[in-house]
């Protein structure tokens, strides 16, 4: 350890990755800091708004991440590997969670169709609500990597690394998803939900 | 190349995220049309895109609890706790049998070990032990300067005379055991200091001279109390071990040498008092038959005499070489 203090702040992913292989717990600290919003958010986007689920997600990851350290590949970008792992998590939780529908058919009422109201206005908040429910039925991939692009603003060439997939499987996926959701939420003519918002620019 | 050939169908979401579908190109009209069914696919697709990403903006970000954070960071502490504690207890589990009746014959036989360790561990810290640390010990001592043997004593007698009474009771301790460090250290310092006297010296140079020559019968009673006489004229007394060990309970190798010195005069007393005995035997056979003649009485009487006189030089210069 050096005379001067860390600024952990401007370390690198991969440089608070290598201190916390060496046992650095305030290098473990800052990456916490600098991930979990995000990751809270991807988990609460992915497991159907559920956020105390979301929580256990980012607790366990970041417990994995505590215990074995090594297992990150230095070679690899650390925001893809630890969105590689949060993937993972949530693939297997689809699948808990069709056993457990399976189980219970009941619950498959959850996620009701939220139905679009007549009228000039339209909901924003029940568009929000349908446009979750649109997002669930699709495909878990398909979901996941609509929700890295859009909402976590990740690049193409990163969701690729992530599903070690081509960018252009991600172009498709992406345009496929969202032509499917523009199609089934027709109904809430969605042009008027932005025509008064400016369009954010997306990194490529 | 043309122009059309540089867009892909995933590059669609250039397209909409940038221009609507009026302000697109000819080229780029052409090439959305080819994958979309018109301009309300178009459009509607670039409505839901940005309405999608307005309501994130609008959408307040949900933040995790701190306790989450508590986990996490206690997780990792528990994780950089040293590893070879856990290793060692992994190892000491491999050991421990599964079943009730190896496990007690296991212990049975880590308690035996055990104990035979800690014999061992006593046995060794005993021997490395500092002399003045010990309450007793067993001291070997050397052999003293050999006082003539018995035989040799009842050789140059012709007739025996009896040795003194002083030595009758010399029957000293051959292993004595010593009290407290402090006593044996106090008692040495202080019987150094008595030997070095200059008193000490001439007790000690008067005992070992030649005791007067006894006028008289020259029997075993005169010479004791030639004895007892000289040592009533000096101050110093004859060391008896024994009395010595009662009275403080320390006996020095000096006068182990001594008890060795004077039990050696003891053996050597026993034969002079049979050899008394069968003296006495004899004059009172003689004095019943009361046939000896004055001459040869009186050459008896000399010769007991002389004998008398180089017995007790000689238990005189035992009783130094034992001092």
């Amino acid at each position: 350890m050096g005379l001067f203090r860390t600024e952990y702040a401007a370390l690198s992913d991969e440089r608070l990755m290598e201190l916390i292989v060496r046992g650095d717990e305030r290098a473990f600290g800052a990456l916490y800091d600098r991930y979990h919003h995000r990751l809270l958010n991807y988990f609460h986007r992915m497991l159907w708004h559920d956020r105390e689920r979301a929580q256990d997600f980012l607790q366990e990851l970041f417990t994995k991440v505590a215990r074995n350290p090594a297992s990150y590949d230095p070679a690899r970008p650390f925001t893809t590997w630890l969105f590689s792992v949060a993937n993972n998590m949530c693939k297997n939780e689809y699948r808990k969670e069709e056993v457990r529908r399976a189980a219970v058919p009941h619950l498959k009422a959850e996620n009701g169709i939220v139905e679009a109201r007549g009228g000039d206005g339209v909901d924003k908040d029940r568009f929000n609500v349908r446009l979750n429910a649109e997002l669930d039925k699709l495909d878990p991939d398909h979901k996941a990597t609509f929700t890295m692009r859009y909402h976590e603003d990740m690049a193409i060439k990163e969701i690729a690394v992530v599903f070690g997939i081509s960018e252009g499987t991600v172009k498709s996926r992406l345009f496929y998803t969202l032509k499917k959701l523009a199609e089934r939420l027709k109904e809430f003519d969605p042009r008027s939900l932005h025509e008064h918002g400016t369009p954010r620019t997306v990194r490529s | 190349m043309e122009r059309r050939e540089q867009y892909d169908p995933e590059d669609i979401e250039a397209l909409l995220m940038e221009r609507p579908f009026h302000d697109l190109l000819p080229e780029e009209r052409a090439f959305v049309l080819r994958h979309l069914s018109g301009q309300d696919e178009y459009e509607s697709m670039r409505a839901t895109l940005n309405a999608m990403r307005n309501l994130d903006d609008q959408r307040a970000p949900i933040t995790a609890d701190p306790a989450v954070r508590d986990n996490v960071m206690a997780a990792f502490r528990t994780q950089q706790q040293p590893q070879w504690r856990i290793w060692l207890n992994s190892v000491g589990a491999l050991f421990v049998p599964k079943d009730g009746f190896t496990m007690w014959a296991s212990l049975r036989i880590a308690g035996a070990a055990a104990i035979f360790g800690l014999g061992i561990w006593s046995v060794v810290r005993f021997n490395t032990m500092a002399p003045s640390e010990l309450v007793a010990e067993v001291q070997h001592l050397e052999e003293p300067g050999k006082p003539p043997t018995v035989n040799e004593a009842v050789a140059t007698e012709t007739e025996a005379t009896p040795a003194t009474d002083a030595l009758e009771d010399a029957n000293g301790p051959q292993v004595v055991t010593n009290g407290l460090a402090a006593t044996d250290k106090a008692v040495r310092a202080e019987d150094q200091q008595f030997r070095s006297s200059e008193k000490f010296r001439d007790a000690a140079f008067a005992d070992a001279q030649p005791a007067p020559a006894v006028s008289g019968s020259g029997s075993l009673s005169n010479a004791s109390e030639d004895v007892a006489a000289a040592e009533e004229e000096s101050d110093f007394v004859v060391f008896d071990p024994r009395t010595a060990a009662d009275s403080i309970g320390v006996v020095f190798k000096q006068d182990v040498e001594q008890a060795e010195g004077v039990q050696a005069a003891s053996r050597q007393e026993t034969v002079v008092r049979e050899i008394a005995a069968t003296r006495t035997k004899e004059n009172k056979r003689k004095a019943t038959t009361k046939t000896d003649d004055a001459a040869g009485a009186a050459k008896d009487n000399t010769s007991a005499m002389a004998n008398s006189q180089a017995l007790d030089q000689r238990l005189l210069s035992l009783q130094n070489a034992a001092w």
